[in-house]
């Protein structure tokens, strides 16, 4: 079980237990299977294009290396910037107080690259939070589940049915003038799963 | 650059450019300050994986993993792999000379298998004769991010002064009224959009944005309500 967030407002601190809020258990899902003639299952694999290997799942790994050729660990790696400036590891932020800000407007959130929806269930809310969500209003603040090199922002909200926390990476949007240049032509991206009715 | 039809709430419509609005781009993997670069490599052959090694030694595979190093196929063992072709295999690890055929399953939400049927393919519907339209639901903003969660972007693009004018206006109607309009296509413009083949299907919002003589047209997707789970 994940460490709580643990979320302080005007000094009160409040916990909440984190669950992970995803499509699957929300509304179930859909899935293609191939089949022989026989009805039968198959599986998906890969042929080397010399055509010498079939190499079937769980049969590779991936290693990591640089230039000429040395492999390098796992624990070995860090992270660089666009600018080659080396980056510290930032810790989780999961068990360890994070003050609020806020009200946040709700752009800031839809501003975001949501990476991750969690249900939260409240251990200890301060009355000031409690107040302030019941209100409608929305606190922010950092959030990284496991130790890495880029901290994400953390909305927290309330509805109807509970509490949340959105998380993601804030976007930058461009306001276009009369005369912006349309951006470069970029590949869509596929999407595997299919869809089951929201609605 | 893709286009989509859409029309405004006086049923003027026309064809504009839309972009995906991306998050700043993650970390790069370095060791000190020189990049890292991942390749995949070989870890069992074909017939030394658990699977082939299991049927061939039965019960008796614990102890000769130990005694003999069956699975340790030293031609093999870190080869890095390059380019493949995707093949399918059938439950005797053959591969097949003709293409599968598909069903599709239908899970609940608790996993369990409800169907299965002849998928059926669902065609994009973005670019139609038919234009996207504004349905009757609209929402702050306020109120629409504590209902859905708004997982991707889309950000629409003129392409001269008539489609700028018609982009603004829509934009400024909306922020004006700090509110996101519900966006459906299909014949009585409700159905969800599906902007590839066979994609997801997406609810849309459009929301607007307006800085003097500059705007932004933003179509917020949603493919997942904000609902507690038990």
């Amino acid at each position: 079980m994940a460490k709580p967030i643990i979320i302080s407002k005007d000094n009160e601190e409040s916990i909440f237990q984190i669950k992970k809020i995803e499509r699957k258990k929300l509304y179930g899902y859909r899935k293609r299977l191939a089949i022989d003639e026989n009805d039968e299952e198959c599986k998906r694999a890969s042929l080397t294009e010399d055509g010498q290997i079939l190499i079937k799942s769980g049969m590779t790994s991936q290693g990591w290396f640089i230039d000429g050729g040395k492999q390098i660990e796992s624990n070995e790696i860090g992270a660089i910037d666009e600018n080659n400036n080396e980056l510290s590891l930032i810790p989780s932020t999961l068990g360890i107080n994070q003050n609020l800000e806020g009200p946040a407007d709700p752009s800031e959130v839809l501003d975001l690259s949501v990476t991750t929806v969690y249900s939260i269930l409240p251990d200890v809310i301060s009355k000031a939070l409690e107040k302030s969500l019941d209100k409608g209003e929305i606190w922010k603040c950092n959030f990284n589940f496991r130790a890495d090199y880029r901290m994400e922002s953390c909305f927290i909200l309330k509805n109807d049915t509970g509490y949340f926390a959105i998380v993601g990476i804030p976007n930058h949007i461009n306001m276009l003038s009369p005369n912006a240049m349309p951006p470069e032509d970029e590949e869509g991206e596929e999407d595997d799963e299919l869809d089951f009715e929201m609605f | 650059m893709r286009k989509i039809h859409i029309s405004d709430s006086d049923s003027k419509n026309t064809f504009v450019h839309f972009s995906p609005i991306k998050p700043p781009a993650n970390p790069i993997r370095s060791f000190g300050k020189e990049r890292v670069f991942s390749r995949r490599l070989l870890l069992s052959g074909e017939n030394s994986d658990y699977e082939s090694l299991s049927l061939k030694y039965k019960d008796k595979l614990p102890q000769i993993l130990l005694d003999e190093d069956p699975e340790l196929d030293l031609e093999l063992i870190g080869r890095p792999i390059e380019k493949t072709n995707t093949v399918f295999i059938n439950k005797e690890n053959k591969i097949m000379k003709l293409a599968p055929n598909w069903i599709e399953l239908i899970f609940d939400k608790d996993g369990n298998e409800r169907d299965r049927r002849i998928p059926e393919d669902k065609l994009s519907n973005i670019n139609d004769e038919l234009p996207i339209r504004f349905t009757k639901m609209k929402l702050k903003r306020e109120d629409a991010v504590r209902k859905f969660v708004f997982s991707r972007t889309l950000q629409l693009w003129h392409s001269d002064g008539l489609t700028f004018e018609f982009l603004f206006n829509i934009a400024k109607d909306l922020d004006e009224n700090n509110e996101m309009m519900l966006v459906g296509s299909g014949e009585k413009g409700r159905d969800p959009l599906i902007f590839q083949n066979n994609g997801l299907p997406w609810r849309a919002f459009l929301e607007g944005r307006i800085q003097d003589d500059s705007y932004a047209l933003l179509m917020r997707l949603s493919n997942l309500e904000l609902k507690s789970i038990s």
